[in-house]
């Protein structure tokens, strides 16, 4: 897959032109949600509400409805454009429709994406850790079809782990909980640098540099943190490197939106021969989390190019 | 031998990085043969939290370590029970759900996949029986064709290394079915009890060796499971016995239900015993932590503790006697760690706080702060004798409690001719001394030298090994060693050094614990400064804090989940009011883990309970983290008045 | 002290640590992190030397190479016929054809060689695998063919904009921009300071400016908005009363350059191939009286 990219400080110069058949979008949240949302309700024939939750692990919910894969791949392919509002749409929802374009072979999905700005917090002295971000998001570790790991293989295989790092330290450990034989892996973290701020990669560092120095990370690796196609390319050199041992690569994408998408590209392309799987922690979003809006991005995915 | 030796001796402590068969490797704990693994045909469920050795133990006790190809096994010799170990896990077992299948198919499917675990596990048994040096005593293992499982699957093969390998695609097509319901085929579902005796029963009929064993199935980390998944098990701990028992290992508050599948539930003693790992390893805790200590090291090629401390002893079940009762032995051993880590308290801690500029000037300002009010004849200086070093120490605090200073001093001159003085009478010294130890260090670069020694490391880490091996770690990281190669005693500071920084290290951890784990973070990280603020005032009136109590009210739902996933990762630990008959959660104290205290410069001790009203403890549990500020500011502000009280008190009592 | 400056302070440090030991600030000594911080305890300045340390910004060779990366396959450098982002890094990639686009050096008088845009584009030779044959001294941009469509002057920052506007009058790019009024003229930076771009775009309206990343006066370490978070009263007061304590002290930044650095940015930010001079001088400064962190 390739990934154009269209960004700008402005939506009516450049994004108010897009039109699209379908759309896709997620909840409502904060101001850059709604500014997404609206973007996007006024740019779309239809538009429907769509979420993941880990209690129907094959299903997405569209609207009321309840569609497994193929349902989805359906509703899709009658669309000659279609957008996903990825601001407001979780990781896993981006990954189920770009599988479901690629099943209903669409030549390319748009993904909608807009930076926060103000995303810092106070420091307080009496801890250099307070720069964590959130308090009370619950993240519960649990596999995603089909992208699961088949556990009777991973033992034979050389099984490395990509995991993608965003603000909060607190995912990065937790996921290290979940799976002891992630010990014997081979560990990569991604940090998005630039960061939409600089400065802002520093706490992403920061957070997680405990978890990297106990579990022995190779040396960190660095694309933009609103880069899909630097991050899809680190991606995809990592799962390259030692070829021809029948790598597995688990991405852990817990860092930023378009490194998401990235990590979802990365999945759909690799969904065959178990070359690849998700390990993802479900973090429930609070209302009111990030403010204002920074940046526009449109990250236009080809489909039509195999890896 | 070098430096660094030392330090990797105790490097690797989380059971994942060990491997699964710890032959040899893995010392037997002290209450090993509480758990009478010969009588047991009741299920057990392991409880405890993470690093007390669990899953560790349950290694132990399955085929991987018990038919290790290291170990010499005779048919007499072979273990009457053999372990199936398995592990929930969590990435897999949670997409065991949905509209996908209806529940029912969700629930054999489920048991499907553990059927075949189990299975594959049997097999490994058997293929751990025929290894070269073995097929003489075992011979008829080899031979063994399990023909009842072509009952279930009609072209299964029978000899045992092909069908393990079947077995693994099967997993592999489960796998594969779950991954795309849509598109590929449904296997066959396989109903686990019927299958795994029908195995037994031939293995049983065909090796005679195996003719009596019982097999025990132990499921690690139980708590991950999905309601109806616990179900199921639960109904499979309900139907255990020969030849086919199932145990499970579960954190504290693991077991979120007592339902099986049908109406009856599971009952503690009636279906199943509970082995609390941590209160087990409590009693021998100081020797075993000793032992570990010396095993390791000399596994690194050190001469340390008594020679008895070998693999032969600690790494087999036949001597646990001999260790717990052996005199010689448990002192020696003991002895040994305390050598390399000694402790420096009372009159040494005393005389090393007074020397140094920072700690004895604080001292001094603490003097200063009430003297300062009084006439110019009395000089901090006078209270700072090097003689009597514990009583000077504990004159701060005296002062601030209001006591006439001419009165204290002239104790503290009683003291210091030998004279009977009210710091022993009155109790000043045992009362004070600690207290006011932890308040000299509070703001200080360097840690309180309390968090020094052998017998601290033991209390800090309360009965877990993994604590107490990271203690270790960290504090061996500044080892010196003789001109022949011995261990040096570790300089208390350096200890305490380390000490703090694991503190550290375990406190970022409470992070991943689990879903709430930020919030769990919060919890210990405003507990921690409330505590330490108690120990913050000068006049140390009411001993230190580490435990609270809910008192006057209820706790929200939401609290009381965040309190209960609290003493599941041991964040906190719940001790039941013993003279309190209601078991409510609401009335128990909760001890925030001592692994803590290094990093907030408070006591390990179980020091004095705060009353924390129920308002309060929600806003502890899941307030937002203004509130959590708001509530550390708030007892810092009635502290300080109370200690402005203290002082005004004084005043007046002067004028 | 507080008592909770000691945590930040020491959780700081520790940190600083992990993230050398890491790699993540893969080109910091270890040993020299250590003198530099010992220099800020023994002024009993521990709480100044924990906050220049946790907003130090130090882009280590992988960071700087992504940053480069970001900048080429942005949307501002393609075409607006561009089919995906990597084209312009694909076509330079090429040995055999001609992508049409040159890069150069930003010369700097007062840098040797081994620095600035020299070194940026031997990173981006090794990293993106961009051919050298397109890459040419400033001085040969004249003699290219006609073909060529867009000119990528590169350098390591823009602080201030003189460097470039120096750079154009000693090699006089200024005739190579006339002399070609429809080609691209772009100038690329790993990072650059708003106020440089502004200087740069204001003095040459022909020029694009990309950057990697950009810097603002809202990343000065002073009367930017990274002390303005710390809540604590006066925070920012008592460390610049300290900061220039120390200035004065060992006469930070010399004469040229001045306590705050160049043109008193006063900014944060570190390459590890060197550091740009609008960096507060006590991270760089090296004279018998300063042991600097990194190198100038």
């Amino acid at each position: 897959m390739r990934v154009r990219t269209y960004s700008s400080t402005d939506e009516q110069h450049q994004f108010g032109a897009f039109r699209w058949d379908l759309a896709f979008v997620g909840d409502d949240l904060d101001e850059r949600s709604r500014a997404a949302i609206t973007l996007v309700n006024s740019a779309a024939k239809e538009a429907h509400q769509a979420a993941f939750t880990v209690e129907q692990p094959h299903r997405l919910r569209v609207g009321a409805n309840l569609l497994g894969p193929k349902e989805l791949a359906k509703l899709i392919g009658k669309a000659r454009s279609l957008v996903l509002e990825t601001t407001t749409l979780g990781t896993v929802e981006v990954l189920q429709f770009l599988r479901a374009a690629r099943d209903a072979h669409l030549d390319s999905v748009d993904c909608l994406y807009v930076e926060p700005k103000d995303y810092e917090k106070d420091t307080f002295l009496e801890s250099s850790w307070s720069r964590d971000f959130s308090l009370s998001d619950s993240h519960r570790v649990a596999g995603v079809p089909p992208f699961l790991p088949m556990q009777a293989q991973l033992t034979d295989r050389n099984v490395r782990l990509v995991a993608m790092l965003g603000y909060e330290s607190s995912r990065l450990a937790g996921v290290f909980e979940q799976d002891p034989e992630m010990v014997a892996w081979r560990k990569f973290a991604v940090v998005g640098v630039p960061g939409y701020s600089p400065g802002w990669e520093q706490n992403a560092l920061a957070n997680n540099v405990d978890t990297l120095d106990t579990h022995q990370f190779h040396p960190v690796r660095y694309c933009s943190a609103s880069s899909v196609s630097g991050a899809y390319d680190l991606l995809t050199q990592i799962h390259a490197e030692g070829h021809d041992e029948n790598p597995h690569t688990t991405v852990a994408p817990l860092g930023t939106k378009p490194h998401g998408i990235a990590a979802a590209m990365f999945l759909v392309d690799h969904s065959s021969y178990q070359q690849a799987s998700l390990l993802y922690d479900h973090p429930i979003r609070i209302k009111g989390r990030s403010s204002k809006v920074r940046r526009w991005h449109l990250y236009r995915i080809d489909l039509t190019r195999k890896p | 031998m070098n430096k660094l030796a030392a330090a990797q001796a105790f490097a690797k402590n989380r059971s994942e990085e060990g491997e699964l068969d710890l032959w040899g490797e893995f010392v037997v704990p002290l209450y090993f043969d509480k758990l009478s693994l010969d009588e047991i045909r009741k299920p057990i469920v392991f409880e405890g939290g993470r690093g007390c050795g669990k899953t560790t133990l349950l290694r132990y006790l399955s085929h991987a370590t018990q038919l290790s190809p290291r170990r010499q096994i005779t048919k007499d010799t072979l273990p009457k029970q053999l372990g199936l170990y398995l592990r929930a896990d969590t990435r897999y077992l949670r997409a065991f759900q949905g509209d996908a299948l209806e529940e029912g198919d969700w629930q054999k499917a489920f048991e499907h996949d553990l059927c075949l675990i189990i299975v594959g596990e049997l097999l490994s048994t058997l293929k751990a029986l025929t290894l070269p040096n073995r097929i003489a005593e075992f011979n008829e293992v080899q031979h063994v064709r399990l023909t009842s499982f072509t009952d279930f699957i009609g072209d299964a093969p029978v000899e045992p290394p092909a069908l393990l390998a079947h077995v693994k695609r099967m997993r592999n097509q489960l796998a594969m079915w779950l991954n795309n319901p849509e598109d590929e085929a449904k296997p066959r579902f396989l109903p686990l009890k019927q299958v795994i005796t029908a195995l037994i029963d031939d293995i049983r009929a065909q090796a005679p060796q195996l003719s009596s064993t019982v097999f025990f199935v132990f499921l690690d980390e139980y708590e991950n499971l999905l309601p109806y998944q616990m179900r199921i098990i639960n109904t499979y701990l309900k139907h255990s016995g020969d030849p086919l028992v199932f145990h499970v290992a579960t954190k504290r508050n693991g077991m979120a239900t007592r339902e099986t599948l049908s109406e009856e539930r599971i009952q503690q003693s009636h279906d199943f015993n509970v082995f609390d790992v941590e209160a087990h390893l409590e009693p021998d805790f100081q020797l075993f932590a000793a032992e570990l200590f010396c095993f390791r090291l000399r596994k690194k090629g050190f001469n340390v503790g008594p020679d008895a401390i070998s693999t032969e002893l600690l790494c087999s079940p036949s001597d646990l006697a001999q260790r717990r009762e052996n005199e010689d032995y448990k002192r020696s051993t003991v002895e040994a760690a305390r050598r390399i880590l000694p402790v420096r308290r009372g009159v040494e801690a005393a005389r090393s706080v007074l020397t140094q500029g920072g700690l004895r000037n604080k001292l001094k300002q603490q003097l200063d702060e009430v003297l300062g009010r009084a006439e110019d004849s009395l000089r901090a200086d006078l209270f700072l004798r090097d003689d009597v070093p514990i009583e000077s120490i504990c004159t701060g605090a005296l002062l601030h409690q209001g006591k006439d200073p001419k009165m204290v001093l002239s104790e503290l001159e009683k003291a210091a001719l030998g004279q009977m003085s009210k710091f022993k009478t009155a109790d000043w010294s045992h009362t004070y001394f600690q207290g006011c130890l932890y308040y000299l260090y509070l703001p200080q670069q360097k840690p309180c030298i309390l968090y020094a020694g052998f017998d601290s490391f033991i209390s800090i880490s309360k009965e877990n090994a993994r604590h107490f091996l990271e203690l270790c770690h960290l504090a061996m990281l500044n080892v010196e060693l003789t001109a022949e190669g011995d261990i040096m005693p570790v300089e208390p500071e350096l200890q305490a050094a380390a000490a703090r920084a694991a503190s550290a290290v375990f406190m970022k951890e409470t992070q991943g614990s689990g879903q709430y784990g930020n919030r769990l973070f919060h919890v210990a990280n405003t507990l921690g400064q409330i505590f330490r603020l108690s120990h913050a005032r000068p006049s140390q009136s009411e001993a230190e804090r580490t435990h609270f109590s809910v008192s006057s009210g209820e706790l929200s739902e939401e609290a009381s989940t965040i309190l209960s996933e609290c003493i599941k990762w041991s964040v906190l630990f719940e001790v039941k009011e013993t003279k309190v008959k209601d078991t409510k959660l609401s009335y128990a104290d909760f001890v925030l883990n001592p692994i803590f205290a290094p990093h907030f410069g408070i006591s390990y001790n179980k020091g004095r309970k705060l009353d924390i009203k129920a308002d309060d403890a929600t806003r502890l549990l899941v307030g937002s983290r203004d509130e959590m500020n708001m509530l550390v500011k708030g007892y810092q502000k009635t502290w300080k008045l109370d200690e402005g009280e203290q002082l005004s008190l004084f005043d007046q009592g002067k004028a | 002290m507080e008592r909770d400056e000691r945590l930040f302070i020491d959780g700081t440090k520790e940190r600083a640590q992990k993230l050398i030991r890491c790699g993540a600030w893969e080109g910091i000594d270890h040993g020299r992190f250590e003198s530099w911080f010992n220099q800020f305890v023994a002024r009993q300045k521990e709480l100044l030397g924990a906050c220049l340390l946790d907003n130090f910004i130090f882009r280590g060779k992988g960071q700087v190479e992504a940053l480069l990366k970001a900048a080429l396959c942005s949307p501002a450098m393609l075409t607006p016929a561009a089919k995906w982002d990597g084209e312009v890094v694909e076509a330079l990639g090429s040995r055999r054809v001609d992508p049409g686009i040159r890069l150069a050096p930003v010369i700097r008088l007062d840098q040797p060689p081994t620095k600035s845009g020299t070194y940026v584009l031997r990173r981006l030779a090794k990293s993106l695998r961009i051919q050298d044959k397109w890459m040419l001294w400033p001085q040969s941009l004249a003699e290219m063919p006609d073909s060529v469509h867009t000119i990528v002057l590169v350098d390591d920052f823009c602080g201030s904009g003189k460097q470039f506007s120096d750079f154009v009058t000693l090699t006089g790019f200024d005739e190579v921009m006339r002399a070609r009024p429809k080609c691209r003229i772009v100038y690329l930076t790993v990072a650059a300071h708003s106020c440089g771009i502004k200087k740069v775009q204001d003095e040459f309206a022909r020029v694009e400016f990309i950057a990697g990343e950009v810097l603002t006066p809202q990343h000065g370490f002073f009367g930017g908005e990274r002390l303005s978070r710390i809540k604590v009263d006066g925070i920012e007061e008592r460390l610049k009363t300290d900061y220039d304590a120390i200035a004065r002290e060992v006469s930070l930044g010399g004469k040229k350059i001045g306590p705050y650095g160049f043109e008193a940015q006063g900014l944060t930010y570190a390459f590890d191939h060197g550091t740009p001079n609008n960096t507060l001088p006590i991270y760089w400064y090296a004279s018998e009286d300063w042991t600097p962190l990194v190198n100038r």
